[in-house]
């Protein structure tokens, strides 16, 4: 498909899932009198324009249906390979593929797990907007839990909203770090275990069963949480994902901002992506090894499915408590383009050093050469943000 | 002028920086450059995941091939000529590894002795920054300096001269690097050819 069809394929594609996703979002504002803001998909596709890359939109609900018409459903971008057919990668079994058999690669890059660590989510909406992927296909996920942003610390009922100039720049919604307890199907019970946690694991805060990451590889007859990190470790098999990053944010009392963290068969990749990140971020992250205390962390279990996959945070001065008094655009220590720049160049890294463990060469066009590209990016209305 | 060059250059590449860039060679203290002899081994002091860096930085991009384990062993090291400690603690890793720190200190200790018996030269690599100065680390950073023939610090982890004063106190040379790639290449500047 040439770039003109393509876009009007993209173009026709976002036409249609933004008027089912209004319709569905002002069903919900009718049925809860009118003071709900919109949930599932609209909230992406009110914040971001797909660019030229974009071959593809879906919702995550066409892989499990029991989403379909929730706060959890959100969609997909599919990124086409420019290069054309790349070569195929050696897959480990998986559930729709065999060993040894040669697959196209594709790569997930998920944000929003967590919806209060907005840079990770404003990085994904840069890969949507200006990017290309030239040798494997690419999926990201901007908002993984759409439930989380439907509400805040602050209001139970609503996200905040951040703008870099106020009434003129374009918005985004900050929200909740688990998923909204009003859109559950069950409740917090008194304690919770991951699933998949080994035998002594000590439990953790009953809330912990909304937090997505906690909750893989997910399950269908549980949560809604527990199922939405169901449909996405559907949607890693379905598409024979071979690299996986997670984009994140931390506070600085948890010591993870500006590190990297992988399972110990993923960490030679990870230690090269730091190096790199050096040169291209300016910036020195931390590696930190994961184990089996991780059970229920996206890149733990997704690399149990053999996927190289890596858990990537940012510090976020904010947090935890969200504080709404810190200027995200402005804050001195950890401004937000300077984190939306990092993410951006952590994916590259990340993928170009797991593609050569894979020996595959993948390529990310669009990248921002400076934080200034991207802080003029934020500060921009969101129809000239569209390239 | 271009004859100055040409000597200044000359001169360079008898001491043994032909590989090396002119800015990485004016860290390198004099003395030291070219002296430390394969084969390598990369241990941490602390287990922190700092030394899993600085293991693809020296083996991956540079192609020294070290030995490498984040927990070694004495039985491990032995044989080696020049022993890489990257310093720092680090909890998780404690925890991965199954030491407390009380026993990361002694393996540490016993590694340590094992290098001097053998006459390896040690170099001693801080590429973690400020995470890796806690009370912790100062300790196990004060143990292994003193045994080492250089220290390589990324300039974060010295913003508080703590390596200054005990390198001094130590008579350790002290080199302060921008960032651990340059960290590697001072590293690499060091080795015999």
């Amino acid at each position: 498909m040439n770039y003109n069809k393509r876009g009007l394929a993209v173009a026709l594609a976002v036409a249609a899932l933004f008027v089912l996703c209004i319709a569905q979002a002002f069903g919900q504002q009718g049925s809860q009198k009118g003071e709900q803001p919109a949930i599932g998909p609209s909230i992406v596709l009110l914040e971001v324009r797909p660019g030229p890359g974009v071959a593809r939109i879906f919702l995550l609900s066409d892989l499990d249906s029991g989403l379909a018409g929730t706060a959890f459903d959100t969609p997909v971008f599919e990124f086409a390979d420019e290069a054309g057919q790349a070569d195929g990668v050696l897959h480990p079994e998986g559930a729709n593929h065999t060993e040894g058999e040669l697959l196209q690669p594709a790569l997930f890059v998920c944000a929003g797990t967590h919806e209060n660590e907005i840079a990770g989510i404003l990085a994904a909406y840069w890969l949507i907007e200006k990017s290309r992927v030239h040798g494997a296909k690419l999926f990201v996920m901007p908002r993984a839990n759409a439930a989380g942003a439907t509400w805040s610390l602050q209001n139970p009922q609503s996200p905040r909203i951040l703008q870099a100039v106020p009434g003129i720049s374009r918005t985004f919604r900050y929200g909740a770090r688990l998923s909204n307890l009003a859109y559950e199907t069950v409740s917090d019970p008194p304690l919770f275990s991951p699933p998949a946690a080994p035998a002594g694991f000590p439990a953790l805060a009953g809330q912990e069963m909304r937090n997505l990451n906690r909750e893989y590889p997910g399950s269908i007859d549980s949560s809604m949480t527990a199922r939405l990190a169901f449909a996405i470790t559907s949607l890693l098999k379905k598409e024979n994902i071979s690299i996986a990053i997670d984009l994140h944010e931390a506070s600085a009392g948890s010591n993870l901002g500006y590190s990297i963290v992988t399972r110990p068969e993923s960490l030679d990749e990870a230690a090269l992506a730091v190096l790199d990140l050096e040169e291209t971020a300016g910036k020195s992250f931390r590696l930190e090894e994961s184990k089996p205390e991780f059970a229920g962390y996206s890149h733990w279990e997704w690399g149990k499915l053999g996927i190289h996959a890596f858990l990537v945070e940012t510090f976020n001065p904010a947090q935890p408590s969200d504080d709404p008094a810190v200027d995200q655009f402005n804050n001195a220590k950890s401004p937000l383009a300077e984190r939306v720049y990092a993410h951006l160049w952590a994916v590259q890294a990340l993928i170009a050093n797991a593609g050569v463990s894979l020996g595959i060469s993948v390529n990310i066009e669009g990248l921002p050469a400076s934080v200034l590209e991207v802080e003029d990016w934020l500060k921009a209305p969101l129809f000239e943000a569209a390239p | 002028m271009k004859r100055t060059v040409y000597l200044i250059l000359t001169l360079l590449f008898v001491l043994g920086f032909g590989s090396t860039s002119a800015q990485t060679a004016a860290l390198i203290p004099p003395q030291l450059a070219g002296i430390f002899e394969a084969p390598g081994f990369i241990t941490s002091a602390g287990q922190t995941s700092d030394a899993a860096i600085v293991k693809v930085l020296v083996n991956t991009r540079l192609k020294l091939n070290f030995g490498y384990d984040i927990a070694a062993k004495p039985q491990a090291v032995s044989g080696a000529k020049t022993l890489v400690l990257v310093l720092g603690a680090s909890n998780k890793g404690l925890g991965a590894a199954g030491l407390s720190i009380e026993q990361e200190t002694e393996r540490v200790k016993v590694v340590l002795a094992l290098a001097k018996s053998e006459h390896m030269r040690i170099i001693a690599m801080h590429t973690g920054g400020t995470a890796r100065r806690g009370e912790s680390s100062n300790a196990i950073i004060a143990l292994c300096v003193p045994y080492a023939d250089v220290a390589i610090v990324v300039e974060g982890g010295n913003n508080d001269g703590f390596f200054t004063d005990l390198c001094a106190k130590e008579k350790v040379p002290l080199v302060m690097v921008p960032s651990i790639a340059e960290a590697g290449n001072v590293l690499k500047g060091l080795m015999a050819k």
